[in-house]
């Protein structure tokens, strides 16, 4: 999972989000031990200082946090990561229902559209395609076991 | 820090002069072979028979120019490298490096007028030496009795009382006229544009008005009540008068030009 | 903590009569920064750059370095790469290490070693048959491999490739330490934007906006390049 930013919104909360996103999928397991700023920075390239920006507004919603010594961790509150996802989950489904109903489309229509995809992709398994979403996730959960 | 500005100022010009100093010494020793050649009568005539005259001629006379040539070249080669060293170190793009040194300006100047010494010093040994070599050479007696007692003639002079003014008068001139040039180049920053012009006029309005002030001085002076002119000759040279006035010169050219470099700074 | 740097009233005229490059600035940059000066040709970048490292005088107004005027004190603390080749070309780059070693107490001489390595550029070669934008390489080397205070960085990134541009800033944020400040002038913002605290935008040598990256990306909704081309429309 590469870090990309886009031009109109501060750096800080992208950086943010990012880390969130890469806690929820697991890249950054419950308990584990965050890289150093300064390593995150590099990483991102972006300035350290607002690195350090993000992981203190991180630590604030509990999500990582500091042990004195030893740097910082992603919390063990599975409970709080599932719950950020789920958040996160709403928040995407909100923005998508705006933009469907925007093009016109109801309720009812869009679940009606999305059902009809899912048989397209099953039928697209039934004739030897792979389907597409389900093999960027196996993709995906190989990266994060590497 | 003085040290090692000093070593970088040598580093930056001692091959080139090395080099220089090589050629000098070989074509003082080709120049000569060739003059011993012609003075003994027996290898003359052996050469007279073998090499025609016209050539014996040519050779004689390109050798005496080449070798003349060569030491005027190298006296106005170590002058030349000399202020090339501090226009481009201080000056020109290096400056950026150089005057960002945690190092002052006066330290700056220190340095570029030892090395400068140092490479007028060896240039001068090298000379003296070539001389030597020749006389060796040559091993004609008059040659080295003349220039031994021109040796001799100078330690006199130098040990005698007036001679001691007179020698530490000419290494203060040495003094002065390097800081001159520095100085002046040092104003040539001053300018916005034609900062080498600047440099160059700032150094013949000093001539000119130093030899112009000792000339008139000279002149004033020089009527005494006795009416000798013993004032106008001491005024040129060889009394604590002119000693005196040329390490003033040379103490205000070295306060005033590291004084340009650290505040008057302007880099293009 | 008494800013890294400081003007306060500082004005710059290069010729009587003429437009001043440097009108009345009053600026305070604090440490653990990296700083974008930004602006067009000829509004007053390098001139500020060349006062604070003592290459041009000050006339009205000053210029402090932790809270010093610039002299030989200051010079200690600042790094600086100015925007041309200012090193002695018949040297070589272990030569010019060497030097760099000699003369500033502060320098690394291990990294600078290591910087060339990652570079792929070889010690022993003469400076003068390096391409361009491989000395301009050197020279970031060496200025980044000293421990100052304050680096003062003129343009950069302006000769070379992408893939060492992305290096270079990588140095950057890597080696500079949490109480020292980078002070980097650029045209390529889109470049640098990410890497920076705060940026100054200098417009007919005064200055027209100080304010941090993410404030100036919250408040107009667009990056600061873009902003930049907006202010700066011809």
């Amino acid at each position: 999972m590469g870090w990309t930013f886009e031009e109109n919104r501060p750096i800080y909360t992208q950086l943010l989000e990012q880390i969130q996103m890469r806690i929820i999928c697991g890249i950054y397991a419950p308990g584990e031990r965050l890289p150093s700023v300064r390593e995150l920075a590099q990483e991102a390239a972006v300035n350290p200082n607002t690195m350090q920006k993000s992981l203190a507004e991180l630590e604030r919603t509990k999500l990582i946090y500091t042990q004195r010594t030893a740097g910082r961790f992603v919390t063990e509150d599975t409970t709080l990561i599932r719950g950020c996802r789920r958040q996160i989950a709403m928040e995407k489904i909100e923005y998508f229902m705006r933009t469907m109903q925007e093009l016109g489309y109801s309720r009812e229509e869009i679940l009606t559209l999305m059902q009809q995809d899912r048989e397209l992709a099953g039928k697209c398994r039934e004739d030897g395609f792979a389907d597409p979403e389900t093999d960027l996730q196996g993709q995906r959960n190989k990266e994060v076991r590497a | 820090m003085l040290r090692k500005l000093v070593k970088y100022d040598l580093k930056a010009n001692y091959l080139c002069l090395l080099v220089c100093y090589a050629v000098y010494i070989v074509l003082t020793i080709a120049f000569s072979l060739n003059i011993k050649g012609i003075i003994r009568e027996e290898t003359a005539q052996t050469a007279s028979q073998i090499v025609p005259e016209a050539v014996r001629i040519f050779m004689t006379v390109s050798l005496t120019i080449l070798w003349g040539g060569s030491m005027i070249g190298l006296l106005i080669l170590t002058f030349v490298l000399i202020i090339h060293r501090f226009y481009t170190n201080l000056v020109s793009d290096q400056g950026y490096l150089s005057l960002t040194l945690p190092v002052s300006t006066r330290q700056h100047m220190l340095s570029k007028l030892i090395s400068g010494l140092l490479f007028q010093f060896l240039t001068l040994v090298v000379i003296v030496a070539s001389f030597i070599i020749m006389g060796g050479i040559i091993d004609i007696l008059p040659i080295v009795s003349r220039f031994g007692e021109l040796l001799m003639y100078i330690w006199e002079e130098v040990t005698d009382y007036y001679g001691l003014i007179y020698g530490l008068d000419m290494l203060v001139g040495i003094v002065r006229g390097l800081l001159m040039i520095y100085f002046s180049i040092c104003v040539g920053q001053l300018f916005n544009k034609h900062k080498i012009w600047g440099a160059i006029g700032t150094y013949l309005g000093l001539l000119i008005v130093l030899e112009l002030f000792v000339g008139i001085a000279a002149l004033i002076l020089g009527i005494t009540p006795s009416g000798d002119l013993v004032w106008l000759a001491s005024l040129m040279g060889g009394s604590w008068w002119s000693l005196i006035s040329k390490a003033a010169q040379a103490a205000v050219y070295f306060f005033l030009g590291a004084w340009i470099l650290e505040k008057k700074a302007n880099l293009e | 903590m008494t800013p890294i740097l400081e003007c306060r009233d500082l004005s710059k005229c290069y010729e009587k009569g003429q437009r001043p490059a440097l009108n009345h600035v009053n600026l305070k940059l604090q440490r653990g920064r990296i700083i974008g000066l930004l602006g067009p040709n000829g509004s007053g970048k390098t001139t500020l750059i060349k006062l604070a490292n003592g290459l041009l005088s000050t006339e009205t107004g000053e210029l402090l370095i932790d809270g010093k005027p610039v002299g030989i004190e200051t010079r200690r603390l600042v790094s600086y790469l100015p925007e041309r080749t200012y090193l002695n070309m018949g040297l070589t780059v272990m030569e010019t290490i060497r030097f760099f070693k000699d003369f500033y107490e502060d320098f690394d001489e291990p990294r600078a070693y290591e910087m060339l390595k990652s570079l792929h550029i070889d010690p022993g070669a003469k400076l003068k048959t390096l391409s361009k934008g491989t000395k301009e390489k050197v020279q970031l080397i060496l200025v980044m491999s000293r421990n100052a205070q304050l680096y003062i960085l003129d343009e950069p990134i302006g000769g070379v490739d992408p893939a060492a541009r992305d290096y270079i800033l990588n140095t950057i944020i890597t080696n500079y330490n949490e109480n020292a400040t980078v002070l980097l002038s650029t045209h390529l913002i889109a470049d640098v934007e990410s890497i920076l605290d705060e940026v100054v935008f200098l417009r007919y040598g005064e200055v027209a906006l100080y304010a941090p990256v993410d404030a100036i990306r919250e408040e107009n909704g667009k990056s600061v390049d873009a902003l930049f081309r907006e202010v700066f429309k011809c």
